[in-house]
């Protein structure tokens, strides 16, 4: 039976706390590009902390959710021999910024017609 | 999404700009702004994410030894010491994107000041990404003058650095500092003529060793004397050409590899003495080849005018 370890790194105690913004549907750019390196957007928060992402032409209004069950971010360990394969959970996401409306298009100043 | 934005290029009135275009007021948002940005070393395939149920979580933050278990026939499971879960793999169709260090609303200073926060390399992310030990990569780091601003390894810009050297010997002239005899007090007469050396040395590429060597004289802050040794591993002399030339070199700039770098030394200039080569081979030294063995190594000694020199054992490629 092929079993593998789910670790944690090393002796450091407690895993990392990492964030998660889930965004409805996917990010696309208008001009196929690597994604690597690049801005995304801006991330603001209200007065009330609503969390604002300023996309491209879009602008979305979420909400902090605490997920009823964090996920562990598995890093496959790098070795030779796949035979003794392991998993090490890098960090848990116990937080999200969720993004579940429509973003609303942001409409440039155009002079009115009178 | 512009195609040449890269991480650090947003200012503060870039946000500034698309808040306006945005119709969103600054009175209505916090004043601390996070910029996201992918990863440049986006690599969505070597992770997985793993849904834990509390059980599960407990029982790897107390040390349990987790499992997942199966053949090839079976359905995975996720063994604890004491349960066993299913494990299903799932499509997400939305957007996912992982972030180590974002801040939530509630954790956001309330200062007046806009203010913008990029998602950049800490030095965890550091230790991901350069193949060294944590003390390797913290003396490198303290040798290229990094400081930590606001959590992050920055490196300041040079022409910045500039400035404040500016401001400083100001401050230390209008109070009389410069001349000061306690101790801490003082500046490093070393490293401040270290930096008019590289401020003139930096932009041009050869320079006329004594023009050179009058025009640094007048530069550094009256009280403070110029001395050669001031600029060990951060330019090369070459006294065999006339005339005499000094030339702006750091050793950060050369190859890592051994051969490389003796390849590109011994290129530059044929003959080296001990002393000017040091600086340039010393950070290769380890615990079984010091400087001299390693010269040993590649290159042959000779004598040159009283001097012992180096010169390549090997044709150079």
């Amino acid at each position: 039976m092929v079993q593998i370890p789910i670790k944690l790194p090393g002796d450091a105690g407690k895993p990392q706390e990492w964030a998660m913004i889930e965004l409805q549907g996917t990010l696309e750019t208008r001009h196929p590009v690597p994604f690597s390196g690049r801005f995304i957007g801006d991330l603001h928060f209200t007065h009330k902390d609503v969390p604002v992402l300023i996309i491209g032409h879009h602008i979305l209004y979420g909400k902090l959710v605490s997920l009823e069950k964090p996920y562990g971010i598995l890093v496959k360990d790098r070795q030779a021999d796949t035979a003794h394969a392991s998993y090490t959970i890098t960090a848990i996401i116990r937080k999200k910024l969720l993004f579940k409306n429509r973003p609303k298009p942001i409409i440039a100043n155009v002079p009115k017609k009178l | 999404m512009e195609a040449n934005e890269s991480i650090n290029t947003r200012s503060l009135e870039d946000i500034a700009s698309v808040l306006d275009f945005a119709k969103l007021d600054r009175s209505e948002i916090k004043s601390e702004t996070q910029s996201v940005y992918f990863s440049e070393h986006l690599d969505s395939e070597s992770f997985r994410l793993l849904e834990l149920d509390k059980a599960v979580l407990e029982a790897i933050e107390n040390g349990e030894k987790v499992v997942l278990r199966g053949d090839k026939e079976d359905c995975a499971v996720l063994c604890t010491d004491s349960q066993t879960f299913e494990v299903k793999q799932g499509e997400i169709s939305n957007a996912m994107l992982i972030l180590p260090n974002i801040h939530f609303g509630p954790e956001l200073s309330t200062n007046d000041e806009p203010s913008v926060r990029y998602n950049e390399f800490t030095f965890n992310e550091l230790l991901d990404l350069v193949q060294g030990s944590e003390n390797e990569i913290n003396t490198a780091l303290h040798k290229m003058q990094a400081l930590i601003i606001d959590g992050y390894w920055r490196v300041l810009d040079f022409d910045f650095l500039v400035q404040v050297m500016g401001h400083l010997l100001q401050l230390c002239d209008e109070n009389d500092w410069t001349h000061s005899d306690i101790d801490y007090h003082k500046l490093n007469e070393d490293k401040v003529c270290r930096f008019f050396a590289e401020q003139i040395l930096k932009h041009a590429r050869k320079f006329n060793l004594s023009q050179f060597l009058s025009t640094w004289e007048k530069s550094v802050p009256e009280g403070m004397k110029t001395s050669l040794y001031q600029l060990e591993g951060l330019a090369l002399i070459d006294r065999d050409s006339t005339p005499e030339v000094i030339s702006y070199m750091t050793v950060d700039t050369l190859p890592e590899d051994m051969d490389e770098r003796f390849n590109f030394l011994f290129r530059m200039k044929e003959k080296w003495s001990l002393a000017d080569i040091t600086p340039y081979i010393k950070d290769l030294e380890t615990d079984k080849m010091d400087v001299t063995a390693m010269l040993t190594k590649v290159a042959r000694a000779s004598m040159s005018q009283g001097i012992k020199v180096y010169n390549s054992r090997k044709p150079l490629t």
